[in-house]
């Protein structure tokens, strides 16, 4: 359906048409256009770009004047330098764990909140739906204190299990599946009534499978934000073992060049190892991606 | 027949609220417990987390007193006005751009979209270097060939809170503008070839039938903008700490810094109680003036 | 489906796995705070190597390492959930916040135990002791001093090689010396760098670099304050001691900072310059001078491929009203509350297999000489250290090993160790670290702002101190 709008697209329908475009004035409003993407695609690749090149810099060419985009010299070897000196494989495969972790609770916890609520509606639900939207409009970072000590009172200091499951207490993931799950249609559920069927085994074995494309965008969404989180890793991941490419970034900033050898250089290899699996990510799933961001309407 | 209404009965309310339950635990756990005990704490006079005494509002006029408060506050409404006059008018202008454009469209929208999925706080580590105030800062490097000396950046007390929002511009305005395209997209184009025949010019054609369109959502992403902005917290933390003297504080940072660095968690409690209230406030407010727009 | 179920219970016992650990064999657990990060691998073998001969010689003890670098925003959160090393490394300002808080012990009676307590330096032990009980020990002590350049000294043409021996000389060949001794000689001699780099070579080079961040500008403009013959902090007729952030000598000392910015241009464009921004700024030869303190000379070096032959240290320059302070501090070694009698005797002890104790046992010699060959392994230049300990023993001990390790040319440094006992002056008693904040911002507008007025900004700051702290010392 949508592919057969896009090359009818190609006809040049909408805002400017192809009997505009006949018209010469519309085609050079139509390469002002193409140029200013262009400028803007510049603009969004610049930094990444020159973050990467710069981590292949010495120190002192970081900040030579005047400016170079392309390092004296590609020493892959400093790749693996600056990842064994920090022996990186720890934080990254804790930040994995945790990110993997997050899928899970998120999609596991909110899907099934999303079900019970939309489907089975147990008498008193419309309660916890009002709380639940409720806690949309105050966002749980400002009660950052009373969190962190419910976290330290259960003993889950350096435990990445509450990083995890916070993830499962979203009701951004609860709306997106809950407005996905308001639209499967009734009979589905009834039909497997008749069968006698479990609530949770209907969930898994019909309201699942057909969710499979909301699935994939609550999992997507998950993996970019779990990957990124900050503030309560940095808060709660104390041992230096337990903690995740990003806590770790934040403390190598914090500190740089108070350790030994440790540059600004360094700084931006390190912060290169971290932006690489979103962009592998992306790269695969650029389509889904842009797809899921346009129809769920939220951002990150 | 009746065993089974009440089978049916049991299953969805013992079975359902049994699936509810965990993922009730969990909210409990990590969001309404908490909001509960910072409203509770924010009374008393506190040692750690341990209530020691009842002292009423004494926390909240501590907030309201310390200068610091004041200034966040302040900050809060240039970082609301920034991201207007930035962040707001970018992504509906790309979003416009990019409907009509049919070369390479994946490309454009792939490449808008692409900052969006980096990690933040990579991303503003990133952008304090290109910022750097030293001549060999990147930006400083780049103007320095065309005879410009060097420029404070984040530095300069009246630019650290624009140069933060156009960070967090930069980030953010790809999504933005998908969500803006879709909406564009599902416009029906029988509307504009009316237009066309009754021979509407271009900028006619968006302010009559593109822009009411988007209206509702534009007014929608207009709210939800400046709730997030009220949430701005590691990026004054990494780019500026909040600096130079305090002026692009953020309300949550000042949270932060009250409950992990000070120590005091009763304020930071209070604190956050205020800005709850604050963003309820804008809540409702922002609902009731749809509900009128949409009743006329 | 039914993948995802077994998915989840993977993870979830993985998860649960993940976060045991630990085991408890009846030893007494030592956890030790400052412990090198891993990938430190010379320091870190150095305390793997201390760690075995500990627990060979103390069996009833098992040493845990548990690297951390301490830092304001990461302490509470640590402190809070209780998880503080036995054994943790801090700086000189934080004690009395600490203590506040409950979150340190003292140590008195294992001290006495040790017989350490004797050979403490008293002017150090006065700044760990709170109500009559010592808090910690000092790994070392630091006297804050100006840190010269001599690479771009010399190109402007302040020092040179007289004597030939390949060394920058910081006297003439009269023996007078070269480098500033007073704020004005500092002033100007800023000023004749900055502008005769950019005269001489278009180099933008700041004369002197101040720190703005992060506490560190208030932690230096104490001292620059008290050279111009402030006091920060000052006792009322009652006794109760009150903020006195607008004392008219700290007025001046802000207006020579002001001057510096902004009519002499000797200071860096950036208002945010922390810790790290000094020797950043002297290692790539963006400053010709900085304030720093003299356990860290090694930053530049290490950190930035400096030749060491290129750093000089000097005094502290005198006020114009001949004042001359050196704010003096250091490392301080603390101990959780929650660490038992044992374990701090334990954690005390360990000291001793670090070379950080009084004792001058083989154990400490080889501790002591383990350190310094690390150190050289690493390109550091090798400075005397101020210890804390006085017991002749040690002191002659710790001389002996020095001699053989220096390498840099004391000439370049000695006027500093010559001065710094009748000049050193402890840190202002009271929110030192929060009163350092403060000051930040007023620093920071004098350096952003060219009309700031600094008496009116230190008057507000004064304010503000005085009620959001001060008020709470005398309750």
């Amino acid at each position: 359906m949508m592919k057969r709008k896009n090359r009818l697209n190609t006809r040049r329908e909408g805002l400017i048409n192809q009997f505009d475009y006949q018209s010469v004035r519309f085609k050079v409003l139509y390469g002002l256009l193409i140029t200013l993407l262009i400028i803007v695609v510049g603009i969004m690749v610049f930094p990444p770009l020159w973050l990467i090149l710069s981590s292949f810099k010495t120190s002192s060419e970081m900040y030579r004047v005047p400016f170079t985009l392309l390092p004296e010299s590609f020493d892959l070897s400093k790749v693996s330098d600056v990842w064994s000196m920090l022996s990186f494989t720890q934080y990254y495969l804790n930040s994995f764990i945790v990110t993997l972790g997050a899928v899970v609770a998120a999609v596991l916890f909110n899907g099934l909140l999303a079900y019970a609520i939309s489907v089975i509606k147990p008498a008193g639900s419309k309660i916890v739906f009002a709380l639940v939207m409720i806690s949309l409009m105050i966002p749980p970072i400002l009660n950052m204190g009373t969190l962190f000590n419910n976290i330290v009172q259960l003993g889950l200091i350096n435990s990445h299990i509450p990083l995890a499951l916070v993830f499962g207490a979203n009701p951004f993931y609860f709306i997106i599946f809950k407005a996905y799950f308001d639209r499967l249609p009734r009979a589905l559920f009834e039909a497997a009534q008749i069968d006698g069927a479990s609530k949770l085994r209907v969930f898994f074995s019909i309201v699942a499978p057909l969710s499979k494309p909301i699935i994939a965008v609550v999992s997507i969404f998950t993996v970019t934000a779990a990957w990124s989180d900050f503030l309560l890793p940095y808060l709660i991941l104390q041992a230096d073992s337990r903690q995740t490419v990003m806590v770790k970034i934040y403390q190598l900033y914090g500190d740089m060049g108070t350790a030994m050898g440790f540059g600004p250089d360094s700084l931006l290899m390190v912060m290169a190892f971290s932006i690489i699996p979103p962009i592998l990510l992306f790269l695969v799933f650029q389509k889904q991606i842009t797809s899921a961001v346009a129809t769920s309407g939220i951002r990150e | 027949m009746i065993a089974s209404k009440q089978k049916e009965f049991l299953q969805k309310n013992i079975g359902g609220w049994l699936i509810i339950l965990p993922s009730l635990l969990l909210f409990g756990f990590f969001v309404w417990g908490p909001l509960l005990a910072n409203v509770s704490l924010s009374f008393f006079h506190s040692v750690g987390y341990s209530r020691e005494e009842f002292v009423g509002f004494d926390n909240y006029r501590e907030v309201f007193n310390d200068p610091v408060f004041v200034k966040a506050f302040f900050n809060t409404l240039k970082y609301t006005f920034w991201s207007i006059v930035i962040g707001f008018f970018i992504p509906i202008l790309l979003a416009l751009v990019l409907s009509e454009v049919v070369h390479a469209k994946g490309f454009f929208r792939a490449s808008l979209f692409f900052p969006n999925i980096l990690p933040g706080l990579a991303v503003v580590i990133l952008w304090t270097f290109l910022f750097d105030p030293s001549e060999g800062g990147v930006f400083n490097a780049l103007l320095s060939n065309f005879g410009i000396g060097p420029k404070p950046w984040l530095n300069d007390p009246g630019q650290a809170i624009p140069l933060i929002v156009l960070t967090l511009t930069w980030k953010g305005a790809g999504a933005t503008t998908l969500i803006y395209l879709a909406s564009i997209q599902s416009i029906d184009n029988t509307y504009y070839e009316a237009s066309r025949i009754e021979g509407a010019s271009l900028w006619q054609r968006i302010r009559h039938i593109t822009l009411p369109h988007l209206y509702p959502l534009i007014r929608m992403l207009f709210i939800l903008q400046v709730i997030n902005v009220f949430q701005v917290f590691y990026e004054p933390l990494v780019m500026t700490g909040g600096g130079p003297d305090n002026a692009s504080v953020s309300l949550l940072q000042l949270i932060y810094r009250y409950a992990f660095i000070q120590g005091n968690a009763a304020k930071a409690a209070a604190l956050g109680v205020i800005v709850a209230m604050m963003l309820l406030i804008l809540t409702f407010g922002y609902l009731k003036l749809s509900k009128r727009a949409d009743n006329t | 489906m039914k993948k995802l179920i077994l998915l989840g219970l993977v993870l979830t016992v993985a998860l649960a796995l993940s976060a045991c650990g630990g085991s408890d064999n009846g030893r007494i657990q030592i956890t030790v705070g400052m412990w090198p990060q891993p990938y430190l691998s010379e320091d870190h073998a150095m305390f793997e190597e201390w760690k075995r001969m500990f627990e060979d010689d103390y069996p009833e003890y098992e040493v845990i390492a548990q690297p951390y670098t301490y830092s304001v925003d990461t302490f509470f959160p640590m402190a809070q959930a209780g998880t503080q090393p036995t054994i943790f490394q801090t700086w000189f300002t934080e004690p009395e916040k600490l203590i506040r808080n409950n979150f340190v012990r003292s140590i008195d009676d294992q001290l006495a135990e040790l017989g350490w307590d004797e050979h403490l330096d008293p002017y150090m032990r006065d700044s760990l002791t709170f109500d009559g009980k010592l808090y910690g020990v000092p790994r070392d002590g630091y006297g804050l001093g100006l840190v010269l350049n001599l690479e771009i000294l010399a190109m402007v043409g302040i020092v040179d090689d007289w004597d030939g021996d390949g060394v920058y000389n910081i006297y003439d060949p009269e023996g007078n010396p070269r480098y500033p001794t007073t704020f004005d000689e500092l002033g100007e001699m800023s000023e004749f760098i900055s502008t005769t780099m950019e005269e001489l070579y278009e180099q933008n080079v700041a004369g002197l670099i101040l720190l703005s961040s992060n506490n560190n500008g208030g932690w230096q403009f104490s001292n620059i304050a008290w050279n111009f013959g402030a006091n920060l902090q000052i006792q009322d007729d009652q006794g109760n001691w009150v903020a006195n952030l607008d004392d008219p000598a700290a007025i001046e000392a802000l207006e020579w900072i002001k001057e510096m910015r902004w009519e002499r241009e000797a200071l860096p464009a950036s208002a945010s310059l922390s810790y790290g921004d000094w020797y950043n700024y002297i290692g790539t030869n963006r400053a010709a001078m900085a304030i720093a303190g003299n356990d860290a000379l090694s930053l530049p070096i290490t950190n930035f491929g400096m030749d060491r032959d290129n750093l000089a240290f000097v005094p502290m320059p005198e006020g114009p009203h001949g004042h001359q302070y050196s704010l003096f501090g250091g490392t301080p070694y603390m101990f959780s509350s929650h660490a038992s009698d044992d374990q701090v005797l334990g954690a005390l002890k360990f000291l001793e297999y670090m070379g950080r104790s009084p004792e001058t046992s083989d154990i400490a010699e080889q501790s002591l000489r383990v350190g310094r060959i690390t150190a050289e392994a690493k390109g550091m230049p090798i400075i005397p250290e101020i210890t804390p300990w006085i017991n002749d023993d040690y002191v002659d001990l710790v001389e002996r090993i020095d001699q053989q390790f220096i390498n840099v040319n004391m000439d370049n440094y000695q006027s500093f160790y010559d001065t710094i006992f009748n000049i050193r002056r402890n840190e202002e008693p009271y929110y030192s670290q929060e009163m350092y904040e403060i000051l930040d911002s007023v620093i920071q507008q004098v350096l952003t702002n060219r009309n700031a007025n600094p008496s009116a900004l230190l008057s507000s700051a004064n304010n503000t101190f005085q009620t959001q702290y001060m008020n709470n010392v005398n309750d």
